[in-house]
């Protein structure tokens, strides 16, 4: 937008993607001595290059300031006579657009929202943030809340659990026609099944749930649930679908049944990348069920929506606490599961 | 002899493989119950097709095909499945999952028999681990009983997969190279319990090999295949060095070595590559 406007001097200051095409400009006519490479659009290099040349002495009064920042033209120029066999491809003139419609975006964004930049920086609004941050301080700590807050958490804990067990029973079975097991009928209804199921967010789910099942941690486990199995189906159709065929196809042709070969032939093959979705789902889902108690779906969620509600900070602030450190757990969990795999695998 | 003592019988048998490549045509093979029979040739001649249309994995484009007394395109999916179960198909890279441990790869071997709720439960915990160290002790693997399969070597993969056929008590034994991952003394070993096996327990055995001298040493009777059809069929005493070099050189008309022709020791790898 401002770019436009720019006196001539911001020339050697290039906008990214106009700076070159004014240059071009400058360049070509002056460069006699351009290769008839026959290409249609002049590669960076070959529209600066030039103008370093050939285009200097038509602007005696440039001063040579210009030189000492390095352009990225001088740059692909110097790699160029540095014996390159290749050409350097310019810089994709996508990014350049992407970068000014980036910019443009967020300026227009501001301009939209009407938000007020400049009070970011003015020191009463700094005073009051720290203000609101100090009410959160010191949390509450008192045996009584803190015995609350751990039930809390463990149920938060135990939604995370029974909505990820849930979801990876139905995405196993779901799966299985999912990965055209069951023909091309049921591949094409599993799928969009796991798509409705994964396309509503959890929050939606629990919104959804708690109208039909009531408010309370049931509705966390089912909204939990219902995404999970949605996302977990599709990556195990995957996996199914990636796994080779032959140890099955070798079971079936020795007269195996069709359930104990894929046990046999295919689970193995694909039961450690479920796990490890599985694993890797839980742990995402123990901190989604944190906020889900926000639309009253238990847990810590519920009660820190509870304390906000009634601006008891100092009790928020252990909620919040409460969350960082399951988060932190779970982390730490998750991670010497996953070491561990490939130790106990030896 | 009666029907039942014919193993394998075809007749003008011919084998198309997906895109239209002829693998076979006009094929006539007959069996015995309790032949042992060995397949060689080079690279790419059809000693895998022919097993696979022998083990059910092929169906034939024409001709007429009876395993076991049975024509097995041409019966009931309850007949073919129990059908299936009597042949016991050593494939040539053994297309076991490389997580599952020893003991279920070769207890898979039973699923044919087995109901399906036991094979489901001797996956959380395996319910005839004596049996499969049984055969696996023949084979010298005894101790690999509960190791990871993908932590074995190529050529006690190799001798897994064997256990797992000897496991199946099959009547009709098609095994594909199953020792070409294996150093040669082993080889000679394992092929040597394979025909013993096969005679103690009258089956009818049916092998490809690379390794001429392991056919001519071990079997009575030998196939020679070579550019899609049967070259000779004749007992090990019978085959004259010729006859070999004959086999082997007919891979000239399939085109490989026809110009100049490359080095001898490059033929087979580039009959697989193709």
């Amino acid at each position: 937008m401002s770019g436009h406007a720019r006196p001539p001097k911001g020339r050697a200051h290039p906008f990214p993607g106009e700076g070159v095409a004014q240059r071009r400009e400058g360049g070509e006519p002056s460069a006699p001595a351009r290769p008839p490479e026959g290409r249609d659009r002049p590669s960076l290099g070959e529209g600066v290059a030039p103008r370093r040349e050939g285009g200097e002495p038509s602007a005696p009064a440039r001063p040579p300031e210009g030189r000492d920042r390095p352009s990225l033209g001088e740059g692909v120029a110097q790699r160029r006579e540095g014996g390159e066999l290749n050409p350097v491809r310019p810089r994709c003139v996508q990014c350049r657009v992407a970068v000014a419609l980036l910019v443009t975006g967020v300026a227009a964004s501001f301009y939209y929202l009407g938000m007020p930049l400049g009070r970011m920086f003015e020191a009463d609004a700094w005073r009051a943030m720290l203000a609101f941050a100090a009410g959160f301080f010191p949390p509450d700590l008192s045996p009584s809340y803190l015995a609350r807050v751990g039930r809390a958490a463990l149920e938060t804990l135990a939604i995370s659990l029974l909505g990820t067990v849930l979801a990876v029973f139905a995405a196993a079975l779901l799966a299985l026609p999912a990965a055209g097991r069951l023909g091309v009928g049921a591949r094409v209804g599993a799928r969009m099944l796991l798509n409705g199921l994964r396309s509503v967010p959890e929050l939606v789910w629990a919104a959804l749930m708690v109208l039909a099942a009531g408010i309370g941690p049931f509705a966390g486990v089912l909204a939990l649930a219902l995404h999970t199995a949605g996302v977990l189906g599709r990556l195990y159709a995957e996996a199914l679908e990636n796994a080779p065929p032959a140890p099955e196809a070798s079971l079936v042709g020795a007269g195996s049944g069709a359930v104990t070969a894929f046990c046999y032939g295919t689970l193995p093959l694909v039961v450690a990348q479920w796990l490890a979705y599985a694993l890797y789902r839980w742990e995402m889902n123990i901190r989604m069920a944190a906020i889900l108690g926000f639309v009253g779906a238990g847990g810590l969620g519920t009660m820190l929506y509870y304390e906000l509600s009634l601006f008891r900070e100092a009790q928020a602030s252990t909620v919040i606490i409460a969350m960082l450190l399951l988060s932190a757990l779970v982390d730490t969990a998750s991670q010497w599961l996953r070491a561990d795999r490939p130790e106990g695998a030896r | 002899m009666g029907r039942e003592a014919i193993a394998i019988a075809a007749q003008d048998v011919a084998v198309v493989h997906r895109g239209g490549r002829v693998a076979f045509s006009g094929l006539n093979l007959s069996v015995h119950v309790g032949e042992r029979v060995a397949l060689i040739g080079p690279s790419g001649a059809g000693k895998t097709s022919l097993l696979r249309l022998v083990g059910l994995g092929i169906v034939p484009a024409g001709g007429q095909l009876r395993v076991l007394g049975e024509a097995p395109w041409s019966v009931a999916a309850p007949t073919l499945r129990t059908l299936r179960r009597r042949i016991g198909h050593v494939h040539q890279s053994p297309p076991i999952p490389p997580r599952q441990r020893v003991v279920h790869a070769v207890l898979a071997g039973g699923l044919g028999r087995w109901p399906w709720w036991r094979a489901l439960a001797s996956l959380l915990m395996p319910l005839d681990c004596n049996g499969a160290e049984r055969q696996l002790a023949k084979l010298d693997l005894a101790d690999r009983l509960f190791e990871r399969c993908d932590r074995l070597s190529g050529g006690q993969l190799q001798r897994v997969a064997l256990a797992r056929v000897l496991y199946q008590q099959p009547e009709l034994v098609l095994a594909d190279e199953p020792v070409s991952a294996m150093d040669p003394a082993l080889a000679d070993a394992t092929v040597g319990l394979l025909v013993a096996e096969a005679r103690a327990r009258g089956t009818t055995l049916v092998a490809s090999l690379h390794a001429v001298d392991l056919a001519l040493r071990h079997f009575d009777r030998v196939i020679g295949i070579g550019a899609g059809r049967i070259q000779f069929d004749l007992p090990p005493a019978a085959i004259d060095p010729a006859q070999l070099q004959r086999l082997y050189a007919a891979v000239d008309d399939r085109g490989v070595g026809r110009a100049g022709g490359p080095p001898r020791a490059l033929l087979p790898a580039l009959a697989v590559c193709r």
